[in-house]
């Protein structure tokens, strides 16, 4: 899952939960899955440095 | 002397060498050489880079070649004097008339301006040009805000066609490091100015584009640090110009330049000042992408304490409708039992047998003032007709002598002939009764 794909869902998340029309058990499990996608989202900016590639134009046919 | 540049065990294979000089040395001879093989001289050329301060510093143009030229301030007072409000600008075609130097400082040759008129026609052939593509271009469509692209909003690998050794490179790489190190760069090395160089570009932007789904490329940045009209001339090249419109992938440019605007900046999807800029534009920030989520979490947070608060309220409210409403119907059924323990009480044997006594006393109280109301009436009446029997009666009948005869049943003999001999009979008289026995019936 991309940083967009989980800031998205995050934020429909957020939307949902705070539209407040869901039962309990539905905004706990809401919840449960926005924790996983803040983690997801703080992985994936923490994670490590992409190398660098370097080519010529001329190398791409 | 020793021969710094041969071999000192042979001193006698070459001439005596010159005598080694300094740089100054040197730049002087430079500069004394030029001023005795040219001397004073007229140039044509296209202005370029003006800087005019108290001195002016330009550089002329012919689109092949370029020199750099000083006009002191000395000399600037006397062309204002002389020629009004006319100063110089970007692309005008211009003649100076100067003298060829070597500016030892920085060693290199320039040209010191001592007069400068406009020559000919005001613009150059390269402002030309460039006017005439930037008419057709715009007059086509390609500038309108309707062929821009959006820019990746989290772009994961972006292609950055610069020169492989400059330091707008470095700035791109340094800057999408400091930001958001995870973004992988494809660095793809062209030739940004010179000969080949719009060749060069437009393909690189064409082959980047035609890869950039299979190489997983988000956007492109097309970047090279500042110089002069001619240096930046590729970009606006009729090739680069098209090869950038007519790329799919969102493409940002950032072409360092003073003063006028490459066609290609106006045809990219998103224009930078800097290599820097161009990168930042591109690559978000990794803290406020930190905060972002941060902040989303916060309200989701907030979000589910409120939705509970409210669903706690609603229960409350609810609890307090169940509380009403129970007191209410308990308050009913009191009432109901109420009404029947007091209907049940009215119902009790005691109750209902003090009732009953009630009305039996008052029934019989009726009853005996009824009856001793009937006897008096009755003995009033019956004196009265006694009173009158008596006077009329056959005791008043038989006091005077008179007798009554009844049969053996009681029955008043009214008729010998109703008696049979040997019947009992009796005889009622005044002051006595007698029993007899017929003997004899005479009729």
């Amino acid at each position: 899952m991309t940083f967009e794909e989980a800031v998205g869902e995050l934020d429909e998340i957020v939307q949902r939960i705070d539209a407040g029309e869901a039962n309990l058990e539905t905004m706990m499990e809401e919840h449960t899955r926005g924790q996983l996608l803040v983690a997801r989202c703080k992985t994936l900016l923490e994670s490590a440095e992409k190398q660098i590639e370097k080519m010529d134009a001329k190398d791409l046919s | 002397m020793t021969d710094l540049f041969t071999n000192a065990e042979n001193p006698a294979a070459v001439p005596e060498p010159p005598k080694p000089i300094t740089v100054s040395e040197v730049s002087k001879k430079i500069d004394d050489l030029l001023d005795s093989r040219i001397g004073q001289v007229d140039v044509v050329g296209q202005m370029n880079s003006p800087k005019l301060g108290n001195h002016w510093y330009f550089s002329l143009t012919d689109g092949d070649s370029k020199i750099d030229c000083a006009m002191w301030a000395s000399n600037v007072s006397k062309h204002k004097g002389a020629r009004g409000d006319w100063v110089p600008k970007q692309g005008d075609q211009v003649v100076v008339r100067g003298r060829v130097g070597h500016y030892s400082k920085f060693g290199k040759t320039q040209l010191y301006v001592e007069k400068i008129k406009r020559y000919g026609e005001t613009k150059g052939k390269l402002q030309q040009e460039y006017e005439a593509l930037l008419l057709e271009f715009r007059e086509a469509g390609w500038f309108d805000e309707v062929h821009k692209k959006q820019l990746p909003e989290y772009p994961g690998k972006i292609a950055v066609i610069t020169s492989g050794t400059s330091a707008a490179m470095h700035d791109v790489i340094e800057t999408t490091r400091r930001r958001m190190p995870s973004v992988e760069l494809v660095i793809v090395n062209a030739r940004m100015q010179g000969d080949g160089s719009p060749d060069s570009v437009a393909n690189a932007i064409a082959k980047v584009d035609a890869h950039a789904s299979d190489m997983g490329i988000d956007a492109i940045i097309v970047t090279r640090g500042g110089g002069g009209l001619e240096e930046l001339w590729s970009f606006n090249d009729r090739r680069v110009v098209e090869a950038a419109f007519h790329c799919k992938t969102p493409i940002v440019v950032a072409i360092g330049h003073e003063s006028d605007t490459s066609i290609i900046e106006l045809v990219a999807d998103h224009r930078a000042s800097t290599p820097t800029q161009a990168a930042m534009v591109l690559v978000p920030d990794k803290e406020e992408l930190a905060q972002l989520v941060s902040h989303l979490e916060t309200r989701m947070r907030s979000a589910c304490v409120r939705n509970i608060e409210r669903k706690v309220t609603w229960c409350d409210h609810v609890y307090s409708k169940i509380q009403l409403a129970v007191a209410k119907h308990v308050h009913v059924c009191r009432l109901i039992v109420s009404s029947k323990a007091e209907q049940l009480a009215a119902k009790r044997p005691h109750t209902l047998l003090q009732g009953r006594q009630r009305k039996l006393l008052t029934t019989q109280a009726s009853f005996g003032s009824a009856c001793a109301s009937y006897i008096t009436n009755t003995s009033a009446k019956l004196h009265s007709l006694h009173a009158k029997l008596d006077a009329i009666g056959p005791l008043k009948v038989l006091e005077r002598g008179y007798s009554l005869t009844q049969d053996s049943e009681g029955n008043v003999v009214r008729s010998a002939s109703t008696l049979k001999e040997g019947e009992q009979i009796r005889t009622v008289l005044a002051d006595g009764e007698v029993e007899s026995e017929v003997k004899c019936i005479h009729e």
